[in-house]
């Protein structure tokens, strides 16, 4: 590395309604799939790759995922394989906090955090729609989630007679 | 939270399945039954995915609350189920067999305390069977026709009680060469079913085989033979025998690396001086239940790899014994048994606290707590 280079330098990156954002190179790395694009520049073009244009994240999730990765920079990250054995234990208050918004946010974090490879981000997010539902009844769910009840009283007589039959395995 | 627009949760929210299958995969099975009753959508999502399917099991109770199996809920069910649990005995049979010809490509589980004559269903996903009579008094007639030609997948096979017909679960055996875990337990085990072991292709790396009574002489040659030719892949093994037997068991099975033992019954057991084993190299967890320390004491003398040690027995004091033998071990773990049963009684969880306090006290190099279990 350039004696003279900054230890961690400046990004940009765009969003997909074209916003720019600058963050460090180290918050940034965090994300697999901006890795994966700086490793195929090599890491001394950093400073002349210009901001990286984001198609698939509009700027205020960005803004979300942003604030997420400069918290977490310093921090030890999974992998996408060490997440997926993963269960609901702790949570550091901290991200508990910061996933308290609306489930549209939710939604489009969940989306940004898969396409932008960023592991821990995305069990955090998934992981918290999950634990909405969890111990919530039909009713329950519909009604936190806004969802349509399309079923006729006889389809959902039998689907109820039917999850009779049905235990937790 | 506030609520969001209309179908908010609607699958083309989120763009990829893989997304919704992370999210279904931290519920519960009862959640996933929850969910599936929220709308159309949810029930077909829900029963289509593997995530969400192998939680949830199916199960036909003679005494579920009443209810009966009828033939809509069969038919009206979108769902493929991969799990199911039959408990009981039933006037008739036609709508448990309708329900597993419905669901023959997907069930993977089957656990089942009713003899079931499948006739010529095949269940090619099927991997673990498990059949259980209701009570180790009224076995049943387990085994019947029907999983004996049904499967050839299986890659786990447990009988919890004496089978009537030997010959059927022998042919089962040969049938499926991709077994990695047997266990015959509560006297399943007959002479037959190790009579033509050299006919068996598959390789074992689990089984669990209480013996019970059974000390003849051809059992045990039937017995050895089999556990020769699976020794290359064996590293779990569960027995109960005399300890002569038990020598031979462990010379033969070099890559064991858990083992639990529980002898005979006295008369059958033989001298103590039997037991003249000098050593396995990879065992790393061994099981005692009821076994006399001289026994236990030998075993992990020359267990050189050996870290984590359970026993079950009456008296708390051996287990300080132990302690001062072995202080390699990483993990003690004692459960307390009285005429062959498990015991939870408080007075002797404090009286084993007494003892393994004292020791404590009297022994400061050993770096673990032994830890108290229910039963092993």
């Amino acid at each position: 590395m350039d004696i003279d280079r900054p230890s961690d330098p400046q990004v940009s990156v765009v969003s997909s309604d074209g916003t720019m954002f600058h963050t460090t190179l180290k918050s940034i790395l965090l994300s697999g799939t901006i890795k994966d694009m700086i490793e195929h520049i090599g890491e001394g073009g950093v400073e002349n790759m210009g901001a990286i244009p984001l198609q698939n994240v509009d700027s205020k999730t960005l803004e979300i995922v942003i604030k997420w990765i400069e918290h977490h920079k310093d921090n030890i990250q999974p992998t996408s394989e060490e997440i997926k054995d993963k269960t609901a234990d702790f949570i550091d208050p901290w991200d508990e906090n910061f996933l308290e918004m609306d489930l549209d946010k939710l939604y489009n974090l969940i989306t940004a955090a898969n396409y932008l490879n960023i592991p821990q981000l995305l069990w955090l997010s998934t992981r918290k729609i999950a634990m909405l539902i969890k111990n919530r009844t039909p009713q329950e769910i519909r009604s936190l989630f806004n969802i349509e009840d399309d079923w006729t009283p006889q389809e959902i007589e039998a689907v109820q007679k039917e999850n009779q039959w049905c235990e937790e395995k | 939270m506030e609520t969001q627009s209309k179908n908010s949760f609607d699958p083309f929210n989120l763009n990829d399945v893989k997304l919704y299958d992370r999210i279904l995969q931290y519920l519960s099975g009862k959640d996933i039954i929850n969910l599936s009753a929220v709308s159309k959508f949810w029930y077909e999502y829900t029963g289509e995915r593997e995530v969400t399917m192998k939680k949830i099991k199916f199960v036909i109770d003679e005494k579920h609350g009443g209810k009966v199996l009828t033939s809509d809920i069969i038919e009206g069910s979108f769902r493929h189920y991969k799990n199911l649990e039959i408990k009981g005995i039933f006037d008739s049979t036609k709508n448990i067999f309708s329900f597993i010809e419905s669901n023959a490509n997907s069930l993977t589980t089957i656990r089942t305390s009713y003899d079931l004559n499948l006739r010529n269903v095949q269940l090619p996903m099927l991997s673990s069977l498990y059949l259980i009579p209701r009570s180790i008094d009224h076995p049943i007639n387990l085994f019947c026709k029907g999983f004996t030609t049904a499967t050839t997948n299986l890659q786990e096979l447990c009988v919890y009680g004496k089978t009537k017909s030997p010959q059927l679960l022998q042919k089962t055996l040969q049938m499926n060469s991709n077994l990695k875990k047997l266990v015959f337990e509560n006297r399943s085990v007959d002479e037959e079913h190790f009579k033509y072991s050299h006919t068996y292709d598959f390789k074992l790396e689990v089984f669990r085989c209480d013996t019970s009574s059974q000390d003849n002489e051809h059992f045990w040659s039937n017995l050895n033979n089999f556990l020769d030719f699976q020794s290359d892949s064996l590293y779990d093994i569960k027995i109960n025998c005399n300890y002569r037997e038990l020598n031979k068991i462990l010379t033969a099975l070099p890559k064991l690396r858990c083992f639990t033992f529980y002898p005979n019954p006295v008369i059958y057991a033989g001298s103590l001086s039997d037991f003249n084993y000098l050593g396995h190299r990879r065992i790393e967890e061994a099981r005692f239940i009821f076994t006399p320390m001289r026994i236990i004491e030998r075993f992990l003398h020359y267990t050189p790899s050996l870290h984590t040690v359970y026993i079950a027995e009456l008296h708390a004091e051996h287990i300080s014994k132990l302690i001062d033998l072995i202080p390699k071990l990483r993990c003690i773990k004692y459960a307390y048994i009285i005429d062959n049963d498990y015991s939870k009684e408080f007075i002797h969880e404090k009286i084993l606290e007494y003892h393994l306090n004292f020791h404590k006290q009297h022994c400061a190099h050993i770096p673990y707590q032994p830890i108290i279990i229910e039963q092993i």
